[in-house]
C-alpha cells in the first residue's frame, strides 16, 4: 500500500496553507511536527478528503482518491483536531452512528464498537453520555471511532493537545497499539509525543516539507548544534534572549546549565562577553551535547519569526518543494 | 441507511431546545383550539347569546333546521315567505331607506324584540348574499329582492364574481382572468345544497395556526447541516465512507419525515378539535355554504383538504429552504431569522394596496391561509395566455422550493470543505 501526496496544494485566497507537498507513505508512523499555521491541519484535511486541494492530488496505489469516493472513504480513519461530540449521545450511540456511517453492518458495529470501548477503556462509561466525559475521556472515544472500521490510513490531527500527561502517555501507547499495519500520519507540536512513537519525522513549515526522515536520521542534522553552557543566571539570561534556547536549569549554587542551538558558538560568546564583559563572558564553559527531535525542532523553527529567511540544515533527507520523497 | 435515518433524527430532536420547542408548540396549539371552542360564540334565534358548546349547538340546529337542496323553486317560496313575514306589518319601501339602526329598531318595535334575531338567521343571510350590501342585515336587504331577481337566484350568484372583479380597485382584471373566474365560477353546480359544515369550516378557518407547527420545524431542522459545521464533527462524517453520498440522504429523509410527522400531529390536532366538537357532517356540502361569492366547485371537506394540502406543501418548502441555508451556512442564528422572516414578518407587511406586493405577499406562509383570500378574493396569477390561481400558485411556488432546495441541500453538503 502506498499512498502519495503530488505536489499538493492549497490556496486560501492569497495565503498559501500549503505549497506543492509532495510525499510517499508507506505503513509506518509519521510525525507530522510544525509550529501553528504550518499547515499540518490543512495537509491532513486534504488527506482525509474533507477539503479539496486547490491543485496537485493524493493517489493511493496509483489510483487518484477522488477518483476512488468513498472506496478510499472506506479505508480511511480520522481523528481531527477539535472534533465535536454529539452530547447527547451515549458513547455506544456514537461508535454505532459512526459505525454506521462507516459502512460497517448493525452486527459488526456492535460487536466491534463494544470491543474498542472495552480497548480505550471507556466499556464501563458506554452508557453515559458524552457530556459528562472528560477531555481525555473524549479523545479516547475519538480514537476508538477513528479505527472502528480498521483503516489501512488513520489520520490524528493533535491528539493528544489537551491531555495530561498520564493521559498523553496511555494515549501514545493506544496509538502505537493501534498503527500496525497501517499508515499512521500523526500531528503535534508536541514533540516528544512523536519522538516516542513515530518511524518517521516530517518537518512543515509554511506550507512546505522542510525536512523528512526516521528521528535518528533527523536529529543528526543537527548534530554538533546543540550545546549546554554552565554560566552563572545573569549570563542564563543574556542568552536566554539572545539564542534559541531549549532548556535553563538553575541550581542552588545561582548557577544555570543553558541548552540552546546555534550554528556556531560565536554568537553564545558575544551575548556572554556583553553580558559580563569580554573577559568574564569568554570564560563561560561551552559543551556540545547529543541532539533531541526537540532540539531539532527548535533549531528548525528558531527563525519562524522571519519565516523565508533561514534555510533548513544539510544533513537528514532534506526536502525541497515539489520534490518526492520515499521512505 | 435506516440506522443513519434513526441516528439523524435522534440528533434533530435530541437538541434541548428542538424538544422544548416541539413540545411547547403542541401544547400551545392545543391550547388554542380549546380556546376556540371556548370562545364560539353564536346567538340563538331568541336572541340569546350563546358561547363554547352551546353556541355550537344553536348554530348547527339553526343550519340544520333549513338544510335542503336550493332550487329556485325553493329559493322564491323562501324569499317570498321572508318577506312575507317581515313585511305583513312593516312597509317595504320605508324599510330599504332606514338606516341599519332603524330598521333594527322598527323590526324589534314591530316584532317584538327578539324578532331581529330570528329574523338575521343564518339562512337568510346566506339566502339574500347575492344583493346584499355591507352593514346591512336580512331584513333590509329582502325589502330590495323582487320576485323576478328570485327567480333568477343563481344568475345573481354568477354576477358575484363579476362584481368582485368590478369592484377590485387595485387589480385590473383582464379579459384572460375574466374568463378564467367566469369559467369557473360557471362549474359550481346548481342548485346548491344549503347546510351544516361546522367541522370543515373550522378546519379552514383555524389551518393558518399551522404556521406555528412550521416554525418549529424550522428551529428543529435548522442545524441539521449547520450544527455540523458549527459543532466542528462535519470533518469526521464527511471523511466516512458514507459522508459525502448516504449521510446528506439520511439527514434529508430524517428531516423530511420527521417535518410529515409533526405536521400531521399539528393537523390532526386541528382537524380533531374541529371535527368533536363542531361535527364531521357537510363534508360533502358546496364551500359556498361560506361563501356564496366563491367561484370554486368544490365542496367543504374538499376545501379543508385543500388548506391543509397546502400547508403541508408550505411546510415542506419552507423545512426544504432551511434545510438549504443550513447547508450552506454555519451559523443556525442566521438560518432562523432568515425562517422567522419568511414565516412571521412577511404576515405583518403592509401591502399599501399595491396590488403586486400583495400578490406577493400572499404567497408567504401567513399571506394565504384564509378562506377568503383562497377561495374568495379571486387572486391569480396571469403568466402570458395562463392564468393560475393562487392555490396552484401556491402549490406551485412550495412544491418547487422543496424539489429544488432538498436536493440542493444536500448537494452542498456533499460538496461541503471543511476548512
Amino acid at each position: 500500500m502506498e499512498l502519495v501526496i503530488d505536489r499538493l496544494t492549497k490556496h486560501f485566497g492569497p495565503k498559501i496553507a500549503v505549497d506543492r507537498l509532495s510525499y510517499a507513505f508507506s505503513p509506518g508512523v509519521y510525525g507530522l511536527l510544525g509550529a501553528n499555521g504550518a499547515g499540518k491541519t490543512t495537509l491532513m484535511r486534504m488527506v482525509c478528503d474533507v477539503l479539496r486541494p486547490t491543485s496537485g492530488e493524493i493517489r493511493l496505489d496509483g489510483t487518484p482518491v477522488r477518483a476512488l469516493g468513498e472506496r478510499y472513504r472506506a479505508r480511511l480513519g480520522y481523528l481531527p483536531q477539535d472534533f465535536g461530540y454529539y452530547p447527547d449521545f451515549s458513547a455506544r450511540d456514537f461508535m454505532e452512528y459512526l459505525a454506521a456511517l462507516k459502512g460497517l453492518p448493525r452486527d459488526d458495529a456492535r460487536r466491534r464498537s463494544g470491543e474498542l470501548l472495552e480497548l480505550v477503556g471507556l466499556a464501563g462509561e458506554k452508557r453515559a453520555k458524552i457530556r459528562t466525559f472528560s477531555g481525555g475521556m473524549k479523545q479516547r472515544l475519538g480514537i476508538a471511532q477513528a479505527v472502528l472500521n480498521d483503516p489501512a490510513i488513520l489520520v490524528l490531527d493533535e491528539p493528544t493537545a489537551g491531555l495530561d500527561p498520564k493521559e498523553r502517555v496511555r494515549f501514545r501507547n493506544l496509538i502505537a497499539r493501534l498503527a500496525q499495519d497501517k499508515i499512521v500520519l500523526l500531528s503535534t507540536h508536541i514533540v516528544s509525543d512523536v519522538a516516542y512513537i513515530a518511524d518517521e519525522i516530517l518537518m512543515m513549515r509554511a506550507g512546505s516539507l522542510v525536512l523528512a526522515g526516521t528521528p535518528d536520521e533527523i536529529t543528526s542534522a543537527v548534530a554538533g548544534k546543540v550545546w549546554e553552557a554552565q554560566v552563572d543566571a545573569r549570563t542564563a539570561d543574556a542568552l536566554s534572549a539572545a539564542l534559541t534556547v531549549g532548556n535553563v536549569r538553575y541550581a542552588e549554587d545561582e548557577r544555570a546549565v543553558v541548552r540552546f542551538v546555534a550554528d556556531s558558538l560565536d554568537e553564545a560568546r558575544a551575548a556572554a562577553a556583553q553580558a559580563h564583559g569580554a573577559a568574564d563572558g569568554g570564560q563561560a564553559a561551552f559543551s556540545p551535547v547529543t541532539p533531541t527531535l526537540e532540539d531539532l525542532y527548535l533549531y528548525t523553527f528558531r527563525d519562524e519569526a522571519a519565516r523565508g529567511a533561514a534555510q533548513p540544515p544539510a544533513a537528514g533527507k532534506r526536502t525541497r518543494r515539489g520534490g518526492h520523497f520515499k521512505r | 441507511m435506516l440506522t443513519l435515518i434513526r441516528f439523524e433524527m435522534k440528533k434533530m430532536l435530541g437538541r434541548r431546545v428542538a424538544l422544548a420547542v416541539n413540545l411547547g408548540v403542541i401544547v400551545m396549539l392545543l391550547g388554542i383550539m380549546a380556546l376556540n371552542v371556548l370562545q364560539t360564540n353564536a346567538n340563538n334565534a331568541a336572541g340569546d347569546l350563546l358561547s363554547g358548546t352551546e353556541a355550537i349547538a344553536s348554530t348547527r340546529q339553526r343550519r340544520e333546521a333549513k338544510a335542503g337542496v336550493l332550487t329556485v323553486e325553493k329559493i322564491t317560496a323562501d324569499i317570498a315567505a321572508y318577506q312575507e313575514r317581515v313585511f305583513s306589518q312593516i312597509d317595504r319601501a320605508q324599510m330599504a331607506e332606514l338606516t341599519d339602526g332603524a330598521a333594527y329598531d322598527l323590526v324589534a318595535a314591530t316584532y317584538g324584540p327578539k324578532a331581529p334575531y330570528e329574523l338575521c338567521d343564518p339562512y337568510y343571510t346566506f339566502l339574500f348574499r347575492p344583493w346584499h350590501l355591507s352593514g346591512e342585515a336580512p331584513y333590509q336587504t329582502a325589502a330590495r329582492i323582487t320576485a323576478e331577481d328570485a327567480a333568477a337566484y343563481y344568475d345573481a350568484v354568477a354576477n358575484l364574481t363579476q362584481a368582485t372583479m368590478d369592484q377590485s380597485l387595485t387589480w385590473a382584471y383582464t379579459p384572460t382572468e375574466r374568463a378564467f373566474w367566469t369559467d369557473l365560477q360557471g362549474q359550481v353546480a346548481e342548485p346548491l345544497a344549503y347546510g351544516y359544515a361546522g367541522g370543515w369550516d373550522n378546519i379552514v378557518n383555524c389551518f393558518a395556526f399551522l404556521v406555528f407547527p412550521l416554525l418549529a420545524i424550522c428551529v428543529t431542522l435548522t442545524p441539521v447541516f449547520a450544527g455540523e459545521y458549527q459543532d466542528g464533527t462535519d470533518a469526521v462524517l464527511l471523511s466516512c465512507r458514507w459522508g459525502r453520498g448516504r449521510l446528506a440522504a439520511a439527514k434529508i429523509l430524517a428531516a423530511l419525515a420527521y417535518a410529515t410527522a409533526y405536521y400531521v400531529a399539528g393537523a390532526a390536532i386541528i382537524c380533531g378539535f374541529s371535527l368533536f366538537f363542531y361535527g364531521a357532517g357537510g363534508a360533502d356540502l358546496p364551500i359556498q355554504n361560506y361563501d356564496l361569492s366563491s367561484p370554486y366547485p368544490l365542496t367543504c371537506g374538499l376545501a379543508a383538504l385543500i388548506c391543509l394540502g397546502l400547508m403541508y406543501l408550505a411546510t415542506l418548502g419552507v423545512a426544504g429552504l432551511t434545510l438549504l441555508m443550513s447547508a450552506r451556512t454555519r451559523s443556525t442564528l442566521t438560518v432562523l431569522v432568515a425562517d422567522v422572516a419568511i414565516v412571521f414578518i412577511t404576515g405583518l407587511i403592509p401591502s399599501g394596496g399595491n396590488a403586486v406586493i400583495a400578490h406577493i405577499l400572499s404567497l408567504f406562509p401567513l399571506g394565504f391561509p384564509a378562506f377568503s383570500t383562497l377561495f374568495s378574493s379571486l387572486t391569480d396569477y396571469p403568466l402570458g395566455p395562463a392564468v393560475l390561481d393562487l392555490i396552484t400558485v401556491v402549490a406551485l411556488v412550495y412544491a418547487l422550493l422543496a424539489a429544488v432546495c432538498t436536493p440542493l441541500a444536500a448537494r452542498s453538503f456533499r460538496r461541503h470543505q471543511v476548512a
